[in-house]
C-alpha cells in the first residue's frame, strides 16, 4: 500500500536538477544580478553563500537559460587536479578532447585564450570553486587576464576559504552575489510551490503557518535543511499512515510530528 | 521507517526536559503562595501574642498604678480598697478580712518567687510564655492604709529580698508624698541604682534633693538627665527649679 505521504517525500529529495528550481523573490533578485554581470566586461564574478542557499541551483538555473544564447560551460564538480583542469579547459576551448596521458601546458593555453580575445566569449560557470587550491585558483585568474574566458566561480562562505580577502582576487573580481538563507515567507513560498509543481494541493494546506514557523526557526532558513526536514516530516507521516493512522491528522500536520523530525536530524538535543 | 519507536520515546523525553522549567517556575510559585498564605494566616497570631504581651505589661503597669494612686488619693486615715486584676505576676495574695493588712508572709513569697525567676532567664522566658496564655487571676487586695508604717516596712523588705523597682519606687513615691524627701531620695535612688531608664524616678530624686535643700545638685542632676534623655517634664522641671517656681 503506498501512503499519500509517499510522493510528498519525494518532491524535498535533494538534487541541483534545474528542473526543480523554485523562483523566490531572493533568487530571482540574485539570478538577474549574475545574468547581467555576464553581459558586463567583468573577468570574474564570485557568487558565494553558506551551503544550501541555492548556489548550485542558481548556476544550473543559469547554464539552462544561457546555454543556447552563448557559449557557457559549467564545471558542476570540481576537478581532481589541475591536469584534469586543463583538459576540461581545452575541451571547452578547442571542443576537442585529450587522451588521459596528455599534458596540457598552461602557457600555451593562456597563449591560445589571448588569440581568441574579441573573436569568442566563453563563459564559464566553475561551481564549488572552493575546492580549487590556491595555485589552481591564481591560473584561472591568469586564464581570465585573457579577457577571452569569464569565470563565474561559486564558493561557499567559510572563513579560511574565503577568496574575496585575498588581495590579487579582490582586484579581478567585479561583481558579488551572495545567497543568503530564506526569510520564512520565501521558505513557505518555497515548500508551496515545490508541492503544488506536483500537484500535492492536500500536502500543501496540511503546513499550517505554525508549523512552517517551525520548521523555519530548526532549519534557519537553508534551503537544504528544510528539504531534509521536509522529506524525514513527510517520512514520518508516512508511517503513521501506514501503520498507525489514528494517530495522524490528515488536515493538519501535528507539531509533534515536526518535533520528531528536528530530533532525527539532530536539531533538538534531547 | 523503523525507528519512530524510538524517535516517539525521544520525543517524550524532550517534552518532559521542556516541561521542566514550568515545572521549576510553578512549584516555586506553589511554595511562594503557600509561604504568603502561611504568613498572612500567622501574623495576625503573632501580632496579637505582642500585642497580648503588651498588654500584660500595660496592665502590669496599671495595677501598680492603681496600687499608687490608691495611696495617693486615700487620704491618710482612710481605708483604701483596691482591685488588681493580676495576670502574669504570679503572686496571689488571698483576699484577707477586711479590716487585716497585706499578709506579709505571703507578700515575701511572692517576692521571692520573682526573684527566683530574674535570676533565671529560662524561667523567665517560660513565665514570659505563660503571660502569653489568658492566666487571669482575679485578685483583691484590700490594704487598709498605704501610709501605714507597716505596709510600707513590708514593702521595703520586700524590695531587700526581691529588688523590684516597683516596690522601691512606691516608696519614693510615697515617701515624697508624706514630705519624708530623705527616704524619698534614697528610694528614688535605689530605684535608679538597679533601673537607670525610670524617669519619674529621677524626677522624684531631683525633686527630694531639692526639698531637701540640695537645689544645686538637683539642678545638675536634672540638667544631665535632660541632656542625655531630652525629656519634657524634666526640662519644665528644670526651668520652675532654676527661676525658683517650683
Amino acid at each position: 500500500m503506498k501512503s499519500r505521504y509517499a510522493a510528498a517525500k519525494e518532491v524535498f529529495v535533494d538534487s541541483v536538477d534545474s528542473v526543480d528550481y523554485i523562483e523566490l523573490e531572493s533568487s530571482y533578485t540574485a539570478y538577474k544580478k549574475l545574468e547581467q554581470s555576464i553581459d558586463k566586461p567583468l573577468k570574474m564574478v564570485l557568487l558565494f553563500g553558506s551551503p544550501g542557499t541555492g548556489k548550485s541551483m542558481l548556476l544550473g538555473r543559469l547554464y539552462d537559460k544561457l546555454k543556447s544564447k552563448r557559449e557557457i560551460h559549467y564545471f558542476d564538480t570540481p576537478a581532481i587536479n589541475e591536469k584534469e583542469f586543463y583538459h576540461k579547459i581545452f575541451q571547452v576551448l578547442t571542443g576537442k578532447t585529450l587522451p588521459p596521458n596528455t599534458e596540457v601546458n598552461f602557457s600555451a593555453l593562456v597563449n591560445y585564450c589571448k588569440k581568441l580575445r574579441g573573436k569568442r566569449e566563453i563563459v564559464i560557470l566553475l561551481d564549488e570553486a572552493q575546492m580549487y587550491g590556491p595555485e589552481l585558483m591564481e591560473k584561472i585568474r591568469l586564464l581570465s587576464d585573457s579577457r577571452a574566458v569569464k569565470f563565474i566561480v561559486s564558493l561557499h562562505k567559510t572563513e579560511d576559504e574565503d577568496l574575496i580577502a585575498k588581495a590579487h582576487f579582490q582586484s579581478r573580481i567585479w561583481e558579488v552575489v551572495e545567497l543568503k538563507n530564506a526569510s520564512p515567507e520565501d521558505l513557505v513560498t518555497y515548500v508551496r510551490k515545490k508541492l503544488l509543481k506536483r500537484n500535492l494541493f492536500e500536502m500543501a494546506n496540511s503546513l499550517k503557518p505554525k508549523t512552517m514557523k517551525l520548521i523555519h526557526r530548526f532549519t534557519k532558513g537553508n534551503f537544504r535543511e528544510c528539504n531534509k526536514m521536509m522529506y524525514s516530516i513527510f517520512e514520518i507521516c508516512e508511517y503513521y499512515d501506514i501503520h498507525e493512522p489514528n494517530k495522524i491528522d490528515y488536515t493538519e500536520i501535528p507539531k509533534k510530528i515536526v518535533e520528531m523530525a528536528a530530533i532525527k536530524l539532530g536539531y533538538i538535543d534531547v | 521507517m523503523y525507528e519512530i519507536k524510538d524517535l516517539e520515546t525521544a520525543w517524550k523525553r524532550y517534552k518532559r526536559k521542556q516541561l521542566q522549567p514550568w515545572v521549576l517556575i510553578a512549584s516555586m510559585a506553589l511554595l511562594a503562595g503557600i509561604g504568603g498564605y502561611y504568613a498572612y494566616t500567622k501574623a495576625p497570631r503573632f501580632l496579637n501574642a505582642s500585642l497580648a504581651k503588651n498588654d500584660i505589661n500595660l496592665s502590669h503597669k496599671k495595677s501598680e498604678e492603681n496600687l499608687t494612686v490608691s495611696g495617693d488619693k486615700t487620704p491618710v486615715s482612710a481605708p483604701a480598697v483596691t482591685t488588681i486584676e493580676e495576670r502574669s505576676r504570679g503572686p496571689v495574695i488571698p483576699p484577707s478580712s477586711e479590716s487585716s493588712p497585706i499578709d506579709i508572709a505571703k507578700a515575701t513569697q511572692v517576692s521571692e518567687a520573682r526573684s527566683g525567676n530574674r535570676d533565671n532567664p529560662a524561667s523567665e522566658s517560660i513565665s514570659a510564655q505563660d503571660e502569653v496564655k489568658p492566666k487571669r487571676k482575679k485578685l483583691t487586695i484590700e490594704v487598709s492604709d498605704s501610709n501605714d508604717p507597716k505596709v510600707l516596712q513590708s514593702i521595703e523588705r520586700r524590695f531587700k529580698l526581691g529588688h523590684d523597682t516597683d516596690d522601691s519606687l512606691f516608696l519614693a513615691r510615697t515617701y515624697y508624698k508624706k514630705g519624708n524627701y530623705k527616704k524619698a531620695e534614697y528610694w528614688a535612688y535605689q530605684t535608679n541604682r538597679i533601673n537607670d531608664g525610670i524617669e519619674e524616678s529621677w524626677l522624684i530624686f531631683a525633686k527630694s534633693k531639692y526639698r531637701s535643700g540640695k537645689k544645686v545638685e538637683a539642678i545638675r542632676i536634672l540638667d544631665a538627665y535632660v541632656k542625655k534623655n531630652d525629656s519634657l517634664r524634666a526640662r519644665i522641671l528644670l526651668e520652675k527649679m532654676r527661676h525658683n517656681t517650683f
